[in-house]
Formats: structure tokens, sequence, C-alpha cells
């Protein structure tokens, strides 16, 4: 029941919102996302830290397939649901200094999209799976196009036609072996698809690994799947900025680790090297790229590129460091992420730029601001004591296991994070002050109200990510034992 | 059966009540009758009869397919506003007259028993959508669409009823049932060249009716001509009764030679899906592309009827049923707009940018708009998606994988034309009047919306019935 | 016997006739004559109903309706010009073909004969007293329910054909 209030309470305050006006739009939205907050550290709370599922629940969808409307939440699923029940009020609050026209359509949209996002981390039903997997998609869509930038029409309907391309390739594997499940009334119980997954041949997994694999890749994104990521990230306001680097690409990196890996286990050992080695060189490539960039967004976004790229290469190791290190990166990424968007949103709306060669000489006349921008920064960075370091170590310990060369290409990534990293906050915020950046108003009440979570969560994650950890640990244990069986 | 007779005698009746001088109590009637006939039609649930001599045969999935139509016609009918203002050249009666014959028609194909009943229906439905197109009288292209839908439908026509007498040369039988058995002894070898063509034949004929290609070149120009009422009529109850009648046929009586038309409707299905989504891309106007959206539509629904499972009738029904209410929100969202444009004497031409800007001042219009092009591209949420899903499933279990393959990467070009709609809605400038719109419209357009997300939902709803 | 191979003569001729004959309503009149010779064939098969019917439907309405067309156009005016070689040599060879395949059909089939269907035929199978018991016995449902179909374009004619008010029409 509690999983489904998670997925539902959303919803209905979206629909609230949606109803109502003006401020009341603004307070009824954020409200709900902090109740909501308050049900995931419940979740949290009142979650016994075993390999088992928790707060289940399963109703006969579409009784004569065998469908079910199955959901429950085990150690996997759970740091998901905190990363999502945990960033959408900082999300929401993140927009009170903005003028969004229709700003209710805008929450409403949000909440929609936290219901959805929730339902995938939740749903323990293939099909259902898929349905939130897409649902999820329709609001974000809706957000970049309505409220984006200039070219938001073309680069949203790509962003929208390549997912869409994507995951019905999933759509394919999963009725495929939703079909060869035993029984009159097939079934999608996602046990079951295991089951069916694993006792298929090895080239028939592979084929069923690259039609998942393909839809997870687009929606992380993995290189070379990655085209549609840095123009929508640009284009797109900063919430859906937010919503889709810090929370929907864990979509991905969740496909990968509770489908991907255990119907097709075969499959991934035969094709698992392709997956790393793309990852890999989407992780170099996309540091060098941001290593270049002048737009400060752009640079996040290839910055997320390369970073996503790392945690698909831990999954892919297949081992519990780099499992467990992709998980906890999941969350650090998606607090970090947007940490870093939130604060180049604040830069635009005072200077009317995101230009690093126009910015400069901020950090004078903000103190604060340059403090939560310096310790996200090293969290992104992924220096000791802060999240990002736990981790990037237990991700390229991982993969050091799998491969010592790859491990020792893939750790190029915390040099050129450093150097991107470095070069976005000196740009940025030292140097001389340029003409826009004179008199640059430090931050307000809200602002504050956002980043100090973050910049805390930061520092906290890193100091005890075991909080964290020993929730995931016997669920990705109990993943490595099917997968290695 | 019971729902022919009622249907049939409503029909004249409407024209009866074209002669009273009071245009405002056709409407009602109408969707009165609709209902009447709807009512004896369940009354029919979970009863198996034939009727005059073999002639129909009534049982659920009549009974559903019946429903269906007759659903999609209450909804055109509803939101048909009877038939505008401009009293002088416009006549509702017959109108409405001529869509319930049509309705008359279009249940016969569902239920027959006997191809003699098939034709006869057929010839029913398809006449009543000649003259349908044909009734915007001042306009040429309608008088060109109309005048190309009859000569290319009575060629089609003749083309069936070759088939059928080919057929009933080889087996002797009209009934679909006595060529059935005597189809499934005849495969053996001994079958007479004669069945084979004609099966062909009648094949032809019915996916001609449901603009499938190669037979699909008068849709596009038929589909823009005709008004856009009869077109979301068109574009609904007939292919929905083809299909069932094509159902029928593939699924019971030609099943012993399933050898011979399978591999030719494989790839008409892969030609169709191909054909009809790539056109639909770059076409400028809304109404042509929904045209060309309907051909792809056609192509999924071949998907399933030629794989033939357990529940392939419940499929085709669910797809029919979503695509149906999408298509009818669609074309009312467009009349509406056309119409106010129209009345503001700006040009309109029922391009994409016809709606541009449309959800400033009318956001329910634009909502109901998005809702259905979403369900038309089978996004999750709504009915589309389901439908989409059930025929999928469907041709997996048969093993059909090429022709499936096809499919899935035609939905996902549909997406792109789709939303050309949506973005000229949301994102794009322009300017469309607040609408006034009438409340029987209003409450029309939001149940269709309502029911492709309930449908998007919980399709168990609907798809336990079937 | 005789008279059959008289009224056979006589329908190809009159047919040739239609095609020959470089007056487009003495053509019709052939044409006309030719569904007569052919309702004789019906009555020779003891199939009276179809002869009177072939009489009433085609020579009494569809010829008649092509002669007035035909006298209304006055064809004779705007005579088509003549084919260009290439249109010729395609009907030829077009309707060579067709020639070819009835001529291969005729040596491929076996007519049954009358002995083969062991003595056994109903004479009065065309008569309209038995045409008539099946069709408003076995076929009653779609006799009635063509008139439905007849109602309709019936009603569509009307609607379509009349004038309306105002300026613009077709």
């Amino acid at each position: 029941m509690l999983t489904l209030t998670l997925i539902l309470f959303p919803i209905i305050a979206g629909l609230l919102t949606l109803a109502s006006k003006g401020e009341n739009a603004k307070t009824i939205a954020s409200a709900a996302a902090f109740i909501e907050l308050a049900l995931g550290a419940y979740t949290y709370f009142s979650f016994v830290p075993d390999a088992s599922t928790q707060f289940g629940l399963s109703y006969d969808w579409i009784h004569a397939a065998g469908v079910k409307f199955s959901i429950g939440i085990d150690g996997i699923s759970l740091i998901l649901v905190c990363l999502t029940t945990l960033m959408v009020p900082f999300i929401i609050v993140s927009t009170f200094n903005s003028n969004y026209t229709n700003a209710n359509n805008l929450y409403a949209l949000i909440l929609f999209m936290q219901a959805a996002l929730v339902g995938v981390f939740t749903a323990k039903d293939g099909f259902l799976f898929y349905f939130f997997f897409e649902a999820a998609l329709i609001p974000v869509y809706f957000i970049a196009a309505i409220w984006g930038g200039e070219n938001k029409i073309k680069v949203t309907l790509k962003f929208f036609i390549f997912t869409m391309f994507g995951s019905l390739f999933m759509l394919l594997a999963l009725v495929y072996l939703y079909m060869k499940t035993p029984g009159e009334i097939h079934t999608s119980d996602i046990t079951a698809l295991y089951e069916v997954g694993q006792n298929l041949n090895p080239s028939q997994q592979g084929y069923i690994f690259w039609a998942f694999f393909i839809a997870f890749a687009i929606k992380m994104p993995l290189f070379p799947f990655h085209t549609w990521q840095p123009d929508t990230y640009v284009e797109a306001p900063a919430p859906a900025t937010m919503l889709l680097s810090g929370i929907m690409l864990k979509m991905g990196t969740y496909g990968l680790i509770r489908i991907l890996l255990p119907i097709v286990p075969a499959g991934v050992q035969a094709w698992g090297l392709t997956a790393i080695i793309l990852s890999v060189i989407g992780i170099v490539y996309g540091s060098i790229i941001a290593i270049q960039q002048k737009d400060m967004k752009r640079l996040i976004a290839y910055s997320s590129f390369a970073h996503v790229g790392l945690m698909s290469a831990g999954i892919f190791s297949r081992t519990l460091d780099g499992l467990q290190g992709s998980l906890i990166q999941m969350l650090a990424h998606g607090i970090n992420v947007i940490g870093l968007f939130f604060i180049v949103e604040i830069i635009q709306q005072r200077t009317k730029s995101r230009e690093l060669a126009r910015l400069g000489g901020i950090t004078q006349t903000t103190p604060n601001l340059t403090v939560y921008f310096i310790i996200i920064m090293l969290g992104s960075v992924a220096l000791p004591l802060t999240n990002g370091f736990v981790g990037e170590f237990l991700l390229l310990k991982g993969v050091y296991e799998y491969n010592v060369w790859i491990g020792a290409v893939a750790g190029i990534t915390i040099i050129l994070g450093a150097v991107y990293m470095l070069r976005l906050v000196q740009k940025s915020m030292f140097g001389i002050t340029s003409r826009i950046t004179e008199g640059f108003q430090d931050l307000t009440f809200s602002e504050k109200a956002v980043l100090f979570p973050i910049a805390f969560l930061v520092i906290a994650l890193g100091i005890a990510p075991n909080a964290f950890l020993h929730i995931t640990e016997p669920a990705v244990s109990q993943l490595l034992t099917i997968i290695t069986k | 059966m019971n729902s022919i007779i009622a249907l049939s005698l409503f029909g004249i009746a409407n024209l009866f009540l074209g002669f009273l001088n009071n245009r405002k109590i056709l409407l009602p009637a109408t969707l009165a009758f609709v209902l009447v006939a709807l009512g004896l039609n369940l009354a029919d649930w979970n009863q198996e009869y034939l009727w005059f001599n073999n002639m129909l045969r009534t049982n659920n999935l009549s009974v559903n397919f019946a429903s269906v139509i007759l659903v999609a016609t209450f909804l055109v009918v509803a939101v048909s506003r009877g038939f505008g203002d401009d009293e002088e050249h416009t006549h509702p009666a017959e109108y409405y007259a001529i869509m319930l014959f049509s309705v008359v028609g279009a249940i016969m194909m569902v239920t027959f028993e006997n191809l003699i009943m098939l034709f006869v229906g057929l010839e029913i439905l398809s006449v009543s959508m000649y003259i349908l197109t044909g009734t915007d009288k001042r306009n040429l292209r309608s008088n060109e669409a109309a005048l190309k839908y009859f000569l290319m439908g009575a060629f089609a026509t003749g083309i069936l009823l070759f088939g059928i007498a080919l057929i009933y040369g080889a087996t002797g039988s009209f009934n679909i049932h006595g060529i059935e058995a005597l189809v499934l002894t005849a495969a053996g070898g001994s079958a007479p060249a004669l069945l084979y063509i004609g099966i062909v034949m009648v094949i032809i004929g019915l996916l001609f009716k449901v603009s499938a290609a190669p037979f699909h070149f008068w849709t596009p120009d038929v589909y823009e001509g005709a008004p856009a009422i009869f077109t979301a009529f068109m574009s609904t109850v007939v292919k929905t009764a083809g299909f069932a009648a094509l159902f029928r046929l593939l699924g019971g009586a030609f099943t012993g030679v399933y050898g011979t038309w399978i591999y030719i409707l494989y790839f008409l299905t892969m030609l169709t899906l191909i054909i009809g989504n790539i056109t639909a891309v770059y076409q400028q106007s809304f109404k042509r592309m929904l045209a060309y959206s309907s051909i792809s539509h056609a192509g999924y629904l071949m998907l399933t009827a030629t794989a033939k499972v357990a529940h392939t009738q419940s499929s085709i029904l669910f797809y029919s049923l979503a695509y149906s209410v999408a298509t009818i929100s669609a074309f009312a969202v467009l009349m509406v707009v056309a119409e106010t444009k129209e009345s503001n004497a700006e040009k309109t031409n029922e391009n994409f940018d016809i709606f541009n800007g449309l959800a400033k001042n009318n956001p329910l219009l634009a909502f109901v708009l998005t809702v259905s092009m979403l369900s038309l591209a089978g996004i999750p949420l709504t009915a589309g998606f389901w439908g989409k899903f059930f025929i999928f499933s469907d041709a997996f279990q048969r093993g059909i994988v090429v022709p499936l393959v096809v499919a899935v990467l035609m939905s996902a070009v549909g997406i792109y034309y789709y939303f050309k709609a949506i973005i000229s809605a949301y994102f794009k400038e322009g300017d469309v009047p607040a609408i006034e719109l009438k409340p029987i419209y209003k409450i029309t357009l939001i149940v269709t919306t309502l029911l492709t997300i309930v449908l998007g939902i919980a399709p168990d709803l609907v798809k336990s019935i079937f | 016997m005789q008279f059959w191979y008289f009224l056979t003569a006589l329908t190809l001729l009159s047919a040739l006739m239609v095609v020959l004959s470089k007056n487009p309503i003495h053509s019709v009149l052939y044409l006309v004559f030719t569904f007569f010779c052919i309702s004789g064939h019906y009555v020779l098969l003891n199939a009276q109903f179809l002869m009177a019917v072939n009489i009433i439907v085609y020579a009494g309405a569809i010829m008649v309706l092509f002669l007035f067309v035909i006298m209304m156009l006055d064809l004779r005016r705007n005579m088509p010009d003549s084919k260009s070689n290439l249109t010729k040599l395609a009907g030829a060879i077009l309707g060579g073909t067709l020639l070819v395949i009835l001529v291969a059909v005729m040596r491929k089939t076996q007519f049954p004969q009358f002995s083969q269907m062991g003595g056994k035929f109903d004479t009065q199978t065309g008569m309209v007293e038995n045409l008539g018991q099946v069709l408003f016995r076995d076929y009653l449902l779609p006799f009635e329910l063509v008139s439905i179909l007849f109602f309709v374009a019936m009603v569509g004619a009307v609607m379509l054909g009349k004038r309306e008010a105002g300026e613009r029409n077709f």
C-alpha cells in the first residue's frame, strides 16, 4: 500500500495543482512534494535491509493476459525511490524565482513525472515497467517543449522519437519473453521473465540483449546513442534538464540492473565487453568534449554523459563493487547534477548568459553561491569525503576487477573530470568581473533552501555512504548470484 | 438482427422527420435511434442465433463488433451538431438517414453467414459512403472525391462479386461454414484453381474497402474531399466493418487454405505499413495525414487478422475501438477549428497550421487533440498503446517476425507525424479565438478523451468483455 | 438443333455488326438485337424468367438509355481521332492473347454430356415458380435488404441531383 501511495499521491497532487492558480499552485505543489519526501523517508526507515521485496502489492491488470499491476520495493528500488522523492521537492522550489507562464501546468507535469518515475523504479511486472518507462516520457516532453528555448520543437521531437524508438525494441523483447513463459495464460512477472530469459540459448540471449541494451543506452545515453542529449539539455528549461539528467537517465541504468543483467546473463557474458568499451569511449569522449565547451549547460550535459558511461561500465563489470558503486553513484550524480544545473540557472537568470567567456568574477559579491558551487563541484569531481568519491571509487574498483586495462582508461575520468569541472568554476566564478556579472546578487532565501540541502547531502553521503550501501548490498548480492548461476 | 430491422425503420423515420420544420429534433432523435439499436444489439449477448435460413448469425463476436460500430456512429452523430446552421444547403434528415442505413450494411457485414449477405451489406455501406462523400455539393473536391470513390469502389465490388461467384463455383455453397468444410476437404490438393482465385479476389475486394495498400489510392483524395464529419464516419465504421468481415473469412471460411493467402497478406501488410506511414510524414494537410494514418492502421489490423490465435478477435475489437474513438475526437477538433476560422472569414485549408496556437485560448480542444494523437501514435497511458500491444503480442505468438519488425519501426515513424499536430497546438505561434462549444459537443469530446485515457490505464475494463 | 444454329449465327452476326457499323445508332440497335438473340438462347434453355429479365433490363432499360445518351451527345460531330499505330498494335496483342487463352480453355474444358449426368436433369429449374420459391424462401432476407440498397441509392440520387438555391452550382 505504501508503494501505491508513493505512486498515486503525486498524481492526485498534480491534478489538484492543475486545477489551482498562481501562488496556490506553488504552495500545493511544493507541499505535495515535501509530503512525498516524508513518505519516501518513511519508506527508507521502515525498510528492512535484506534482499526481499517489501511493501509489495499485486492486482490483476489485464486478467486474460496474465499481466499484473505488481509493485514493490527492494534495496535497488529503494535507493532510486529515495533519489526521486528527495530531489523533486528541490526541483520544484528551484523554479520559484523564475517566471513560467501557466506555472500550475509545469508543477503538475513535474508531479506526474515523479509518479511515473517512482512507478518505473518499483514495478515488478515487465509490462508495468515498460508502461511507466514510457509514461515518464510524456510529461518531460511537454515541459521541455512548452517552456524550452528557441530550438525546442525540433530538439524535443528528436528526443522523443529517439527514446520512443529505442523502447519499442524493449517492448518487442518483453513480448518475446512473455510469450515464452509457461502456462495457458502467460505471465509477465519479472521473476518469471528472468527464468525464461536465462533458459534461452546464447544466440537468442544475444538478440534480447541488444533489444534491451538499445532502449536503455538511448535513455542514459551511451555512446553512440547520445546525439539527442546535449541539445535537449540545453534547450530544455531548468526543471526539465534537472529531471532528465538527475532522475530520468537513471531509468536507463536502473533498467540495466533490473532487467538486462538478470534476464540475459549469457547475452551479457557475450556482449558485456562491447558494452563496456562503448561506455568507456563515452567516458573519454564526453570528458574531452566537455573540456572544450563554452556553454555552461552544454558542459554539464557532456559531463553527465561521461559520468553515466562510468556507471554503465560498472554495471557491466558484474562485480559487487561495480554494481554497488553504480547505485550509490546514481544517487550522488542525481544530487550533484541537479545542484549544478540549478547554479547555471541562477547565473543565467541574473546575467542572461551561460557563456563561460562572458562570465567571471561572480565570486566577489557572492560568498554563499561560491561556497555551494565549490562543494557541489567537488562532489562531482569525486573528492574524498564527498558523495561522488564513494561511487566513483567503487565503480573504478569494479571495472578494474573486470579488466585492468579498461579500468585504467576509465580512471582517466577522474583527471579529466577535475579538469573540466575546475575550468567551469574558475571561468565562471573567478577572474575579472565582466560587464554582465557586475553587481551580481547573492542567493535569495529560496535558492539557499535548495542549495543548502544539496550541499549537505554531498558531504553527508560522502561521510556516511553506508546509509545507502547497506540497503542495496543484500539485493545486489542476490542479483549477482542470479547472474552468475 | 433486431438492430438491422430497427435501424432500417429508423432511417425511414428520419426521412419523415425531415418534413417537420423543426430541424433541432433530428440530432436527439438520431442519437436515440442509435442508442435503441445498441440496446437491441446488446440484447443478443450470450445467445447464438441463426436467422432466416442461415443468412445471419448473431453471437458474442458479432454483438461486440456491432457495438463498436454503433458506439462509433453514436459519437460521430453527437459531434455532427445537426450539420451546422447553413439551412439552405444541407439536408440533415437525409444525412442522418443514410448514416443509419449504412450502419445496417455494416452490421450485415459483421453478422453475415452467407456470402450474399456480405455482398449486399458491403454494397449498402459503400453506396451510402459514395453519397455522403459527395454531400458538399458546392465543393469541387467533394464532387471529385465522390466520383473517384464510386468508380474505384464499384470496381472493387465487382472483383469481390466475381470472387464470390468463383468460390460458389468451386464449392457449390454460399454459406461460410459450408465453404469452410468444403475448403478443408478440398485443401488436400483436389481444390480447383477457381477456389484459390476466388479467395484472392474476395480478399482484394475487402482490402480495398479497408484501404490497404496497394488498393489505397482512393483513400487520401476521398478523405480530403469528403466533409470532415463523414470522413470521421468513413474511417471508423467502414474500417471496423471491413475488418470484421475480413477476420470472419480469414479466421473461418478460408482457414483450410491458410498457406495460399498468408504470404500474400504478409507482404501486403508490410507494404501497407510502409506506404501509410512514410507517406503520412510528408503530408501538409491534417486530413490527408489522417487518411494515410488510417492506411497505416489498416496495416496494424491486418497484422493481427493474419495472426490467427485464440484472442485475435478481442485484439481487433480493442484496436478498432481505440482507433475509432481517437479518430473521431481528432476530426471533431478539426471540424470545430476549421469552422471557426471560416466564420471569421479566414482562409482555411485544413493543414496542420490550422491548429497553431490552439492551446492558448482553447485548452480543452488542445488537450483532446493531444490525447487523440498520442493514442493514434500508440504512446502508453492511452488506449492506442494497448491496441498496439495486443496486436504485437498476437503477431509474436504466431511467430510473424518480419512484418512485426516492420510494424514496430513504422510505429516509431508514426510518432513524428502525429506529434506535428501536438506541436502546432502547443508550441507554435498562432491565433485561434476562444471557441464556444455546444454542451453536447463538449461532453462528447470529454467522454472520448476520458475513454481513451481510462482504457489506457485499465484496458481490462473492455478487453475482458471482448 | 437447326434452330439453335440459326440463332447462334444470328447472334454472332449482329454482335459483329455492333463493332463494324460506322453509325453509333446502328451499333446500338444491333446490340439490342443481340440481346434479343441471347434471350432466345435462354428460351431454348427453358429459362423463361432470365429471358424476360434480360430483355427488360438490357434491351429495355440500359440500351434505351444508351440510345438517349448517344442522341443527345451527337457523337458524329466529335469523332475521336484515329488511333496511333502503337495503340493499334497494343490492342491487337491484347485481343490476340485473349483469343489464344479462350481457345486454349475451350480445348481443355470437358463439357459435361447429358448422359454423364445420370440422365437426371430438372427441366423446371429456370421456371419462374422455382425461382420464386428459392428467392422468397431461402433468400428472403437478402431480397428484402436489397430494397434498402435501392432506397439509399434513390435518396442519394435525389439529394445529390436536386438543384440548390444559391449561385454556385455545378
